[in-house]
């Protein structure tokens, strides 16, 4: 593949503004904190208050949080139901096993965001540092740009959608979920990893010991189309292909067919 | 007062048991037989809830034998009266916590392996200290959702329960790990514990990027590697001046040693440990405990007496100092000892 076709491939390729950061018109908001002003507890507090305890997102109440300490974790263990929108850069370790909420950062993040989530989205429209998402057991990260080292490690749900590149080590030791680059993935993707699902559009620069490209079938089609979905993202399924490991694809072909047969 | 005050005053933390029986025990005797309820050991937070009684009442047993240190029901309030838990403190997450674990204590010690299968906000949240095992063999019935009746663990797809990941998912290499302790340090400021297990093979290749991690603890397992006393004596001695010189005064240095003599376990404490494992000084007694007559079990009650007079002796010997000689020099060179023997050549210590 030449390096037009990569560029073309990743999902950064002509995306962003002249700051580098993917996005649209920003969301109106209902309220804006001053985060700078108050303390961590009492910062959770204020956006607890505000919080429904509907599930459907679509009633809950959008928050734009200013003036961000970089140099403190946001929000971990965040559990509101609130849509926050973060204009600013947002540092390590914020929303640390996140349980709830809808979190959107119109820039950059740094390294390990959203470590163990286990519900919730978060979109970040640029690029994210290393271990995003390390150790999530559910919900959904959405990252614009690219992401660095060690994507998803240890993962065990939910679903994680990188639209430009991912480092090496993409899903390291992952035991379930789905990852999906929308640009290159580095070496050793899926190393260790055992019962996630990884789904690529561009190059891979290689796999770890025991993942296999596995055939795209209709049914991982569709699944890719929901995250793509919750991701906020139009995408063509078909476009990627599928790696996993090479016992599920063994079991995968065992159950193909008549075997297991739709109850429909 | 019990041995634990009479060790602390002297410097010496504590014994602890590091991995409790939690499987297949044997019975005790019914006359043996406290009262089950839900207990803490050491570092390794056990929900007892689903253990058999009658495991629990062994397990309650010989603690109370050997005065490990431990939280019994006494200290830690029953499930089932959410008003003493309240009147316990809470943890981190406020005292207004509800739910089904609302009565746990707040303080609190995780243990937790690379990939922090299991691990939920709601065990982080209340935590009082986590111990970052940074080993590869995982005792799977210490994992969350660990499954006894299938001998697996329910991570939401397949979990190797043998082998864990020997560093945290996010760190790549040992170099690493400094900044990723500073990380959660900020996560979790003090007073929660920030401890690392590490096997001494580990140590070994990481102790440049173990020294400036500033645990409170490093609790270095040592029978992990087949290693006889001798070298797990050297290490404790090395190990400790080296936390020293890297200012990590304040880093506790807790082993678990492999089989050795209640003397040897005492001589761990002047050489540097801050604590013992009695793993197997229980282990090799529990036949005669459990099924033993009242002078087999006399003969174990002197050994912890022998034992406890040791761990005085030794807690009142700074460490650094002259307290242990040797007469074999070799012995004496490996360990930085004075050596007392033919040709005597007493050198002078370094404290």
């Amino acid at each position: 593949m030449s390096a037009s076709d990569r560029s073309r491939k990743s999902g950064d390729a002509g995306k962003g503004d002249d700051s580098g950061i993917i996005g649209g018109k920003a969301p109106a908001t209902d309220q804006t904190i001053d985060a700078g002003s108050f303390s961590p507890d009492q910062l959770m507090q204020k956006i607890v208050a505000q919080s429904i305890a509907e599930d459907d997102s679509s009633d809950w109440p959008r928050i734009a949080l200013e003036n961000i300490d970089a140099e403190r974790p946001l929000l971990p263990f965040f559990d509101a139901g609130v849509m926050l929108r973060i204009d600013s850069p947002v540092p390590d370790d914020s929303f640390f096993y996140l349980r709830r909420g809808e979190v959107e950062i119109r820039n950059h993040v740094g390294d390990s965001i959203a470590t163990g989530m286990s519900s919730g989205v978060v979109r970040i429209r640029g690029r994210a540092g290393a271990g995003s998402g390390v150790c999530m057991s559910g919900g959904t990260l959405a990252i614009y740009q690219s992401a660095g080292v060690r994507v998803g490690a240890a993962m065990t749900g939910g679903g994680i959608f990188v639209r430009g590149d991912v480092g090496p080590q993409c899903g390291f030791a992952s035991t379930a979920g789905t990852i999906i680059v929308g640009g290159n993935a580095g070496k050793d993707l899926g190393a260790r990893s055992r019962g996630a699902a990884f789904f690529v559009r561009g190059e891979v620069e290689s796999l770890g010991p025991d993942i296999v490209e596995a055939p795209n079938r209709k049914q991982a089609q569709l699944r890719l189309s929901v995250l793509l979905m919750n991701a906020s993202i139009s995408g063509k399924p078909t476009e990627f292909k599928r790696f996993i490991h090479k016992d599920e694809l063994a079991a995968e072909k065992a159950s193909f067919g008549e075997v297991s047969p739709s109850w429909r | 007062m019990n041995i634990d005050d009479d060790i602390r005053a002297g410097g010496l933390d504590l014994c602890f048991w590091t991995e409790p029986p939690l499987g297949d025990q044997p019975t005790v005797a019914p006359e043996h037989q406290p009262a089950a309820g839900r207990c803490t050991t050491f570092l390794h937070h056990v929900d007892f809830s689903g253990v058999p009684e009658k495991t629990m009442a062994t397990l309650d047993y010989f603690l109370r034998a050997i005065d490990v240190q431990i939280f019994y029901r006494g200290d830690v309030p029953p499930v089932d009266d959410p008003s003493s838990a309240k009147s316990s403190g809470a943890g981190p997450s406020g005292p207004d916590s509800s739910g089904p674990d609302s009565a746990l204590p707040g303080e609190r010690y995780l243990s937790i392996f690379g990939e922090r299968f299991g691990i939920t906000a709601d065990d982080l949240q209340r935590v009082g200290g986590i111990d970052f095992r940074l080993l590869r063999h995982r005792r799977s019935d210490h994992s969350p959702g660990y499954d006894a009746s299938t001998r697996s663990v329910d991570v939401g797809g397949h979990a190797d329960i043998e082998f864990a990941l020997p560093l945290p998912a996010e760190v790549v290499t040992m170099g690493d790990l400094p900044t990723f302790v500073h990380r959660w340090r900020r996560l979790f400021p003090p007073p929660v514990k920030l401890v690392a297990t590490i096997s001494v093979s580990n140590l070994v290749q990481g102790l440049a990027s173990l020294l400036p991690c500033q645990f409170d603890a490093v609790i270095v397992d040592a029978n992990q590697d087949a290693l006889s006393g001798l070298p797990v004596a050297a290490m404790v001695r090395r190990l400790r001046r080296q936390l020293d010189a890297a200012g990590s005064q304040a880093t506790k240095l807790w082993v678990i040693p492999p089989p050795m003599s209640i003397q040897s376990l005492a001589k761990l404490s002047v050489l540097g440990a801050d604590g013992i494992a009695v793993d197997h000084l229980i282990a090799e007694n529990v036949q005669s405990l459990l099924h033993s007559s009242g002078q087999q079990q006399g003969g174990f009650a002197s050994l912890l007496d022998e034992f406890r007079g040791l761990l005085r002796f030794a807690a009142d010997r700074p460490v650094g100092h002259n307290a242990l000689a040797s007469t074999d020099p070799k012995v004496a060179s490996i360990l930085g000892l004075p050596y007392f023997g033919v040709g005597m050549n007493v050198p002078a210590e370094n404290p």
